[in-house]
């Protein structure tokens, strides 16, 4: 420890700490423009310069580490002068166009001028006309007004991993700027928009519309992927015009952000909202009252019921909502319609990943919290893109591996961001994991280097795992997996030698070859090599959506009521029937599988759908469609009118993530809070409100008066979240479990033993994706790029010009073999549907997949995915039979998108016949 | 709000896409080939380039960008740093006028605006035909001769405007013998 003074403070700081730093845990301010937190010195703007005594000359206090004894003044007058003098170079060329500046308000330069009381100063100003760049899209650079802090260009470089832009030219001409003055075209993240300390560059959106100081900050979550990004989203009346990154002690997320953090909040505003409940009426959505809306649900629920009792009925509840919507979604449909049928998209993908954690470890949860990825020295990513999935959990990646502290292994079978920094990056067949990681387990298990002393204390089923991987071999694995069997076996020695490894995992339809399996196979891995329930080891599936862990821990789930309290069990269900004082079916009810399958059958007659679009999330569209056709009884409750929303009987229009209070949990089990910001639109109302009020127009009362009452109940009836009382999520977010008022959270599970005392390992067979024959010669590879986020940010109009359709990717010697160029279109024929698609021609995709984003509407992805229904696996027919060219005006008429079109035309015609010959209808359901 | 420009043309796939090839890159490979051996080569590689190409193509930069491992702006960076890198195809010949002290009080200025009128170019800019490039320069080192012109490298010295005409006219009649013209 080494003892400064600064102005005449003393304090101890450890050896290498800089001046600068010094003096911030002082609270002596120092202004700086390059200096950035999260950036390494640089030492150029020469504004923190500081008197040291027995020195003649000044230091950049920011490159000047402590010595012993050293005595600092601050605020001399030749300090001041010094400064001043930096500032009146600055001036010179620096133009005081404040009253027009975006950044006016909040910029470093703009407040030391005020502060130093200069104008320009003796040297004046030269005025020199650089460029603006006006076309690159969402981030809007204006270099006359660029100081050279190099801020952008290190937090691109050293956060970023992109390198968009770098200084340019020499002297007094230097600029910075991408490279050969192109547009910007990078990953629109904004850290360097919020790093900027002058309004060199800032938000295209936000530019002149509104001052600064007239923007009141309002704290929140951002609703995109499961990361959970605490923000502030700037706002003004009832219209948010800026997004700010959080960074203290709660925020996950270092104060950085995504593009769809920063830029996405637009679909707020789009004018496509619904703001009034609808009802059809002659086949026409026609603008109802609340009131009405809920009579017509009441009445039509109670007849189907009566008719046909209560199982007829299921909810697909929504993993992005709120905890406390999810909550009182399941206890609406449990409690006041009488049914289990309530599930949500976790179904497909993450839910039987999670089950495979529960198998393994006991709990259906990410073992590790993503701050915890500071403490592993080997990250395995497997089927992961998580720049793209989950981006800021990509850049604690990235700084983790980038400064040397981890090694990073990556399985994956595109090319992604974090592939170029993997060592050994393992290009597997598409679909194949679960042989890659049982060749893995072989290796380690065959070579003794599986850790013994865990192995024999912690984990059980060891024998029939060693008896399951006879066959493994990575040599006779290489037919199947393509990965060379010596880059395996290294990789898998790397595992077992490293200290503590933790696995990243995509679940869910960002990743659909990624599992219950693979899932497995990896927690086996972690099992044998002793990389569990440690601090830096352990196994974290990621999810593209905010809140799919918060949906599922509060009982949107079939077979589970709240907190995974099993419905079958007799004891849990009569408790739960005395805090409701309701009677609760028994038995699981039918998962979002089975509810589609049995709708499209007419067993299931009317749905109630909440913050969902299975027309276009859930696999197998042409099925979905003809579910819905057959209902009797479509709600859907949403903020847009959505495919789904086109065949729906009552559409009610809900509010979204910044007119709301509530909690998410993120992807790492960290519950957090969302809070209002601004007014919803027209008569739109929260979730939680509609399902009170539709609880209490069939007969139920919750007695809840407020989003956060629902908490309260929360607490009461999941036990691991009895410790999240809503006035503790103030400030941080808490990891459950947290069983206790007074439990600080739990960021590590697993620490001393297992919920069911030890960890199982289990044998997985490894099974062939169903490309079904030789007939079906491609594989298709649904997934998210980094622009958009669900559909939602589809209604974004800044993420729009960044990423306006979807683009398929094929590898060049597919595109050789099928005469494809980029930007060419093509109809894709699956066993299940067709879909038509631009393709770009691109390395990052293997030969014989074809990679298509799933965001956008007009490309319907899930029409082309098939599932099985007996398996519930979740996706599992993938094969693409036919890949050919089409002309572009032909396809505007033949597209799936445009054929459902049609066949909403043709619904909303029948229905309007049916009316005519049948007379009017009362209310009540058809 | 004017976020709804598109940027199709430029998008790019950073460093996986096939690059749309108009210039034969092959030569840049084997020069980041042999040159990679050791850290610290990116000036060395670059200026083999431009000695293949006459200045770094856009594309080239980028495959040396590529190819070392380095951002493209970062190569991008050391280019437009260095005068001796050149981004666009120069001329077959190059002028560079002095506008040094001796040679601006001796009429250098005059020397250079004659030049500039039949060449139909300013400072660092190529003629149509790719005849040559002009470049104004701090000193040629050769006050003596003042006002002087380099062409290539060849000095001229004690110059007026008549005879700098003089010798341009010379050049383009030799450039054009040499190319049968």
């Amino acid at each position: 420890m080494f003892t400064i003074t600064i102005d005449g403070k003393k304090t101890q700081v450890t050896r290498g700490t800089t001046v600068l730093n010094a003096a911030r845990d002082l609270d002596i301010d120092i202004p700086t423009f390059c200096d950035h937190k999260y950036l390494l010195p640089f030492g150029s703007c020469r504004m923190c310069v500081v008197e040291v005594e027995g020195s003649d000359r000044l230091f950049a206090s920011c490159v000047v580490p402590v010595t012993d004894g050293m005595e600092v003044h601050t605020n001399t007058a030749r300090v001041k002068r010094a400064r001043e003098a930096v500032l009146e170079l600055l001036l010179t060329y620096h133009p005081l166009e404040c009253p027009v500046c975006p950044q006016s308000g909040r910029c470093l330069l703009q407040d030391l001028v005020f502060e130093h009381g200069r104008d320009y100063g003796r040297f004046g100003h030269i005025d020199v006309e650089k460029r603006i760049d006006h076309l690159s899209p969402l981030i809007e650079m204006n270099q006359n007004r660029c100081i050279l802090c190099g801020r952008c260009v290190r937090i691109c470089d050293e956060v970023q991993a992109e390198g968009e832009f770098d200084f340019t030219g020499r002297g007094f001409p230097t600029v910075v700027e991408p490279t050969f003055a192109k547009p910007m075209d990078c990953e629109f993240c904004g850290q360097c928009v919020q790093a900027c300390p002058v309004g060199s560059l800032y938000s295209r959106i936000f530019k002149h519309t509104a001052p600064t100081w007239e923007l009141t900050q309002v704290r929140t979550t951002c609703p995109f992927c499961g990361v959970g990004c605490t923000l502030d989203l700037e706002v003004k009346g009832d219209h948010i015009y800026h997004v700010l990154g959080v960074d203290d002690e709660g925020s996950n997320n270092n104060g950085f952000l995504c593009c769809k953090g920063r830029f996405g909040y637009e679909y707020v505003h789009h004018p496509d909202r619904i703001t009034e409940p609808m009802v059809r009426q002659e086949g026409e959505l026609v603008p109802v009252t609340w009131e009405e809306a809920y009579e017509y649900i009441a009445q039509g629920m109670e007849r189907i019921r009566s008719e046909d009792g209560p199982d007829a009925l299921g909810g697909i509840s929504s993993a992005r909502c709120t905890n406390e919507e999810n909550y009182l979604f399941q206890k609406f449909m449990r409690a006041v319609v009488g049914t289990n049928n309530v599930d949500s998209i976790a179904r497909f993908g993450h839910f039987p990943g999670m089950e495979a954690l529960r198998k393994a470890f006991g709990v259906e949860a990410p073992t590790n919290s993503l701050n915890d990825l500071q403490h592993s020295d080997l990250i395995f990513a497997i089927d992961s893109n998580i720049t793209e999935d989950d981006h800021v959990a990509g850049l604690k990646v990235l700084k983790q591996v980038r400064s040397g502290n981890a090694k990073l292994i990556a399985a994956n079978t595109r090319g992604v961001k974090i592939t170029r920094f993997a060592d050994p990056w393992m290009q597997h067949n598409a679909g194949t994991s679960v042989a890659l990681l049982n060749s893995m387990a072989f290796v380690i298990l065959e070579e003794g280097l599986e850790d013994k002393v865990f192995c024999s204390t912690r984990v059980t089923g060891l024998d029939e795992l060693r008896e399951s991987l006879g066959g493994s071999e990575p040599e006779k694995m290489e037919a199947v997996t393509g990965v060379k069997a010596g880059v395996v076996r290294e990789a898998a020695r790397t595992i077992a030698s490293a200290e503590n490894v933790t696995i990243l995992i995509t679940l869910g339809g960002a990743s659909p070859y990624t599992g219950e399996d693979t899932v497995a196979a990896a927690a086996n891995l972690a099992l044998i090599t002793g990389n569990v329930g440690k601090v830096g080891a352990g196994i974290i599936p990621l999810s593209e959506y905010n809140n799919i862990q918060g949906s599922m821990d509060m009982g949107a789930l079939a077979e589970f009521l709240p907190g995974y309290q099993p419905v079958a069990d007799d004891g849990i269900r009569t408790w739960f029937e005395a805090q409701w004082g309701v009677n609760l079916p028994t038995g699981p009810g039918l998962n979002a599988i089975g509810m589609i399958e049995a709708a499209a059958e007419g067993k299931v007659k009317g749905m109630y759908i909440m913050g969902e679009n299975p027309l276009s999330s859930f696999p197998d569209q042409e099925r979905v469609i003809e579910a819905m056709k057959k209902l009797d009884l479509l709600v859907v409750q949403d903020m847009f009118l959505t495919e789904t929303a086109l065949f729906a009987d009552v559409v009610l229009p809900t509010s979204c993530g910044p007119e709301k209070n509530g909690t998410f949990t993120n992807t790492d089990r960290r519950v957090q809070r969302i809070r209002k910001a601004i007014e919803s639109p027209g008569k739109t109302r929260d979730d939680w409100k509609i399902l009170t009020e539709l609880s209490e127009a069939m007969g139920y009362s919750n007695g809840i008066g407020s989003a956060m009452e629902v908490l309260d109940e929360i607490t009461r009836m999941v036990p691991f979240y009895a410790g999240i009382l809503p006035e503790r999520l103030e400030k941080n977010g808490i990891h459950w479990p947290c069983p206790r008022p007074d439990h600080p959270g739990t960021e590590v599970l697993h620490l001393d033993r297992f919920p069911s005392g030890l960890g199982r390992t289990r044998p997985v067979q490894f099974q062939e994706p169903k490309k079904a024959t030789p007939n079906y010669p491609y594989l298709l590879i649904p997934g998210t790029i980094l622009y958009h986020s669900g559909t939602t940010t589809t209604m974004a109009k800044g993420l729009n010009a960044v990423a306006p359709t979807a683009i398929a990717e094929i590898n060049p010697a597919d595109a050789r073999e099928l005469e494809l160029k980029t930007k060419d279109w093509v109809r894709l024929t699956s066993r299940k549907g067709i879909t038509e698609v631009e393709v770009k021609v691109t390395k990052r995709n293997m030969a014989g997949t074809i990679f298509v984003p799933t965001h956008f509407r007009e490309v319907p992805v899930n029409a082309l995915i098939g599932y099985d229904p007996v398996k519930e696996r979740g996706l599992t027919y993938v094969g693409i039979e036919r890949i050919e060219r089409i002309d572009v005006q032909r396809k505007a008429d033949e597209s799936q998108a445009s054929k459902l079109k049609k066949t909403v035309q043709e619904i909303q015609d029948k229905k309007r016949r049916a009316v005519k010959e049948s007379g009017p209808e009362v209310s009540g359901g058809k | 709000m004017s976020a709804d420009v598109t940027l199709e043309d430029v998008r790019k796939d950073a460093r996986a896409e096939e690059p749309e090839e108009q210039i034969d890159l092959a030569a840049v490979d084997k020069i980041i080939d042999s040159l990679t051996e050791m850290k610290g080569m990116l000036i060395p590689v670059l200026q083999n380039v431009q000695n293949v190409y006459g200045y770094v193509p856009e594309e080239a930069a980028n495959s040396v960008a590529d190819g070392l491992g380095l951002y493209r702006s970062q190569v991008y960076g050391v280019l437009t740093f260095y005068t001796q890198f050149h981004l666009s195809p120069r001329g077959r010949h190059i002028i560079r006028a002095c506008s040094g002290t001796a040679c601006h009080v001796r009429g250098g200025k005059t020397v250079i605006s004659k030049l500039e009128s039949k060449l139909g170019i300013g400072h660092g800019e190529t003629t149509d035909d790719m005849f040559a490039s002009f470049e104004k320069v701090a000193c040629l080192g050769a006050c003596g001769l003042a006002p002087v012109i380099m062409i290539d490298i060849d000095a001229h010295g004690q110059l007026d405007s008549l005879k700098a005409e003089r010798i341009l006219d010379n050049l383009r009649e030799m450039d054009r013998m040499k190319r049968g013209e």
